[in-house]
C-alpha cells in the first residue's frame, strides 16, 4: 500500500470512532478494505491500537505532556512541510457539523458484565416476553422433513418437543440433549448430535451453526446441501459427517460418495473443490482457508435406532460380521456358517453330515472355531457339556436339552447349507438378515462363544462397554398349532449368566439385550436351548449383535 | 443456562472477561463500527461464552477464545439481520475476519506504546493529550489552533500512523 492509501485508511478509521464519517467516506473505507487485505489489516491494527492508547492514555500522556500545554507555530510548519507531499488540503472554510451517526463513544464498556441480577433477570423476563410475542406472530411455516427416530433427545423448546413421526417445519431447531434422525422429503437421512443448533431451509437443506451431524444421501436426493458459516456441503450421493465449531470452523469428512465443498460467505466470491471418499477437509472460521485433515471413524454418529438402542459411530463391532468371516468392521460375507463340528467357516453348498430335517447328535465338547474373536461353538447340555470357552469356563446353570441341534449358526437371510429346511427370519415384521439388518442364526441347540480378550488386542484404542442385541423367534416358526415352538436363550460372561430371555416363542415380544461388559471380561458366549425338548423351528436369532466400544 | 453466581467458575469466567472484554469488544466494534449492534453482539458473545465455559482452559489466551466465539456471532447477526446503515458489506467484513489476528495477541503493547508516545514531538503530544485526555473533539482542537478539521484529521491520522510504526518495530526488536 502506498503512503497516501495507509493515510486515507487512518483518517477514515479516526473518523469512524469519532463518528464522524460520511457515508461517501465509510463507503471509500469499505471499497478499501473489501480490496485489499493488507488495508483490512492496517485498519485493525489502527483499531487496536486506538482502543490500546484509549486504555492507556492517563497514564501515558500525562507522565509525559509535563507543562508544555500550548500548541506553537513552529509545529504547524513543520506539519505544512510534511503536507506538500500528502494530498492537497481542503480550502480553509467553515466545516459544517456532521450528522453523526448514532453512536455511542468507544469508551463505553459492553453490558454484559455490569448486570446486577435484578438486571439479568429483567432482561430474562423482557426476553421471554419477547419469545411468547414471537411464538404468538410466528407465521405457519411449511414442513421440510419428519423426525424419524431419536434416542433421548431433548429440546430446547420443551413445548414444541417433537415425537418420533412428526414432521417438522422450517425454521431454527436446538438440540440440547441426545440424538435425532431427521429424514428430509427429499430423501436425505441426517443424524445430529447435541448440541446442536441448526435451521430446516427446505426439504433439500439445512443451515448448522454449530453441532455435529452426519448425513445420508441416497442417489434419489442428490443435491442436498448442508450450509455452514463457513462452508457449504453440496452432496452428490454421499454419506458424510458435518462439524461445526462455535467459531464457525467446519471440519467435514467423506464416509462414501463425494461432494463438493464450497466456501465464502454470502455475497462473496465462492470457490469449491470435491471431496471424495474417505478424505476430510477443514475450513478455518475466521479465514476460510481449507485444508485436509485426517479422518476421524468416531467422530460421527452415523446411525441410530431407537428399537436396538443402536447408535453407531463406524466402530462397533458386529458379531455378524465376525461370523461372516470378517473383523467385526464389515470386512466379513453374508451367507456364511459355522459347522458345529469342526469349527470351519463356509458359505453356501455346505454339506458334511446332514442329510436334512432331522437332529444332529453333539458334538459333546467344545469345536473351536478357525476364527481369532470367535472362541468355539457347541451344543448345550446339562449332562453332555456345560464347557462354553477353551479355557474351560462352565454355565453351571444350563439346563437339559437334548444335547442335538438342527442348523449350524449361521449369518444371512436364511442358513446357507444344503438339505437344510430354508426359512427366512423376521422380527415383529421385520425382516433380518439381510437388507442391511444382519442377524445371527442360532438354532437351538447352539451356542457361540466369542474371544473379548481377542478382540481387545486386535482393536487397542477401543473400550468394549457392552453386548447389545434384539433377541427373538422369527415371527414365521410355528406357534399356536399342534406344536408350539419355545426356546430360551443366555448370554454369559466367562460362563455367568448376565441375560437370558425364558420360555420365548415366536409372538413373544423381541428381548432388548443390553449386558455391561468390564475390561477383565474374557468371554462373551450366545446360547438358545430347546426348553421343551424339541427342536423343530426353534428359529431363534439375534438380531444386529454388537460389541459396543467407546 | 442458569448462571450460578456463587459458583466458583462463575467468578473465574467474570475475572477474565473483566480482563479481556475491552480487547474482545474493541475487535466486535472494529468489525462493526456501530456500537448499538456491536453491544447487542457483545452481550450475545459473552452468554454464549459463559455457556461454554467449561469448554475453555484455563491459562490458555481468554480474548482468542473469546474473539473466536465473538466472529461466529457476527456473522450470525448479519446473516439474520441482513446489512443496515454504515457496516461492512461481506468482503470487506470477510477481510477484516481474515485479518483479525492481531487482536489475539498477548503481545504487551503498552510498554511499547509508552516508549514511541516519548519519541512525539510535544505538540503531537499536545494534540493526543487534548483529542483522549480532555476529550476534545477534532473539530474544537481545530477551531482552536485555527486549522480545518480535514486538516487536523490528517495530522491526528499521522501521529496515529507514526505510533503504530514504532509500536510495530519495538515489538519485533
Amino acid at each position: 500500500m502506498d503512503e497516501k492509501r495507509i493515510s486515507d485508511i487512518a483518517v477514515y478509521t479516526i473518523k469512524l470512532i469519532d463518528q464522524t464519517i460520511s457515508p461517501e467516506e465509510f463507503e471509500e473505507l469499505n471499497s478499501i478494505i473489501s480490496s485489499n487485505a493488507q488495508a483490512a489489516r492496517y485498519y485493525n491494527q489502527l483499531m487496536l491500537a486506538v482502543s490500546d492508547f484509549q486504555e492507556s492514555a492517563k497514564e501515558i500522556i500525562l507522565e509525559e505532556t509535563g507543562a508544555e500545554t500550548v500548541l506553537n507555530e513552529e509545529f504547524w510548519q513543520l506539519l505544512s512541510v510534511d503536507e506538500k507531499t500528502a494530498p492537497a488540503v481542503e480550502i480553509e472554510k467553515p466545516v459544517p457539523e456532521r450528522v453523526p451517526v448514532k453512536m455511542l463513544k468507544i469508551e463505553r464498556q459492553p453490558k454484559i458484565v455490569r448486570k446486577s441480577p435484578l438486571y439479568t433477570a429483567v432482561l430474562s423476563i423482557a426476553a421471554m416476553l419477547l419469545m411468547v410475542l414471537i411464538v404468538q406472530l410466528k407465521p405457519v411455516l411449511p414442513t421440510v422433513a419428519s423426525l424419524t427416530d431419536s434416542i433421548n433427545a431433548e429440546w430446547s423448546d420443551v413445548k414444541n418437543t417433537p415425537m418420533n413421526g412428526d414432521v417438522l417445519r422450517q425454521g431454527r431447531w436446538n438440540l440440547t440433549k441426545g440424538l435425532a434422525e431427521i429424514t428430509f422429503d427429499d430423501g436425505a437421512v441426517v443424524v445430529i448430535e447435541a448440541p446442536a443448533v441448526f435451521d430446516l431451509e427446505s426439504p433439500k437443506s439445512m443451515y448448522l451453526d454449530s453441532g455435529k451431524i452426519n448425513a445420508f444421501v441416497s442417489r434419489y436426493a442428490i443435491g442436498f446441501t448442508v450450509n455452514t458459516p463457513s462452508a457449504s456441503i453440496v452432496d452428490l450421493g454421499t454419506e458424510f459427517g458435518v462439524d461445526v465449531q462455535f467459531d464457525g470452523t467446519c471440519d467435514m469428512q467423506m464416509f462414501s460418495g463425494k461432494a463438493n465443498l464450497v466456501i465464502g460467505q454470502e455475497g462473496q466470491e465462492k470457490t469449491s473443490q470435491l471431496v471424495n471418499v474417505k478424505e476430510a477437509r477443514n475450513v478455518d472460521g475466521r479465514t476460510g482457508h481449507v485444508r485436509n485433515i485426517a479422518m476421524q471413524k468416531k467422530r460421527f454418529v452415523r446411525r441410530i435406532d431407537s428399537v436396538t438402542g443402536l447408535i453407531w459411530k463406524g466402530q462397533d463391532l458386529s458379531l455378524v460380521d465376525m461370523v461372516g468371516g470378517g473383523n467385526g468392521f464389515g470386512t466379513g460375507k453374508q451367507n456364511q456358517l459355522i459347522d458345529m463340528f469342526d469349527g470351519v467357516l463356509s458359505g453356501p453348498g455346505h454339506n458334511q453330515f446332514y442329510s436334512g430335517y432331522s437332529e444332529r447328535k453333539g458334538p459333546y465338547g467344545i469345536t473351536p472355531v478357525a476364527h481369532p474373536f470367535i472362541d468355539c461353538v457347541f451344543v448345550p447340555d446339562a449332562e453332555r457339556n456345560r464347557q462354553v470357552s477353551t479355557l474351560g469356563h462352565a454355565f453351571l446353570e444350563c439346563p437339559d436339552t437334548l444335547g442335538s441341534f438342527q442348523e449350524n449358526i449361521f449369518v444371512g437371510p436364511e442358513s446357507p447349507e444344503m438339505g437344510i429346511r430354508k426359512h427366512l427370519l423376521y422380527l415383529n415384521n421385520v425382516q433380518w438378515g439381510a437388507h442391511g439388518r444382519p442377524a445371527l442364526s442360532v438354532h437351538t441347540n447352539a451356542g457361540i462363544t466369542f474371544d473379548l480378550s481377542m478382540i481387545r488386542r486386535a482393536n487397542p484404542d477401543m473400550k468394549i462397554t457392552a453386548f447389545k442385541s434384539l433377541y427373538g423367534i422369527s415371527d414365521n416358526a410355528t406357534w399356536g398349532n399342534s406344536r408350539k415352538t419355545v426356546a430360551d436363550m443366555w448370554v454369559l460372561v466367562d460362563g455367568e449368566i448376565r441375560d437370558k430371555a425364558i420360555g420365548h416363542h415366536p409372538q413373544s415380544k423381541p428381548k432388548t439385550i443390553n449386558v455391561e461388559l468390564k475390561d477383565e471380561d474374557h468371554f462373551l458366549t450366545l446360547v438358545t436351548t430347546d426348553s421343551d425338548g424339541v427342536t423343530n423351528e426353534d428359529w431363534c436369532l439375534f438380531a444386529n449383535p454388537v460389541l459396543v466400544t467407546e | 443456562m442458569n448462571m450460578n453466581h456463587e459458583k466458583p467458575e462463575y467468578k473465574l469466567y467474570i475475572r477474565l472477561l473483566s480482563a479481556n472484554q475491552r480487547r474482545i469488544y474493541g475487535f466486535i466494534y472494529a468489525m462493526v463500527p456501530n456500537h448499538s449492534v456491536a453491544e447487542d453482539i457483545m452481550q450475545e458473545t459473552t452468554l454464549l461464552m459463559w455457556e461454554h465455559f467449561s469448554k475453555f482452559q484455563e491459562g490458555t489466551n481468554f480474548s482468542a477464545w473469546g474473539i473466536s466465539i465473538a466472529r461466529n456471532m457476527i456473522r450470525q447477526y448479519f446473516r439474520k439481520k441482513g446489512r443496515k446503515g454504515l457496516v461492512f458489506d461481506s468482503q470487506a467484513l470477510e477481510n477484516l475476519i481474515g485479518q483479525s489476528d492481531i487482536f489475539e495477541s498477548e503481545d504487551d503493547k503498552i510498554d511499547a506504546l509508552r516508549h514511541c508516545f516519548k519519541k512525539l514531538r510535544g505538540n503531537e503530544k499536545k494534540l493526543l493529550e487534548m483529542r483522549y485526555i480532555q476529550g476534545d473533539s477534532v473539530r474544537k482542537i481545530a477551531e482552536n489552533v485555527n486549522r480545518t478539521t480535514s486538516h487536523l484529521y490528517r495530522v491526528i491520522a499521522k501521529i496515529h500512523n507514526l505510533l503504530l510504526k514504532c509500536i510495530k518495530k519495538q515489538l519485533i526488536s
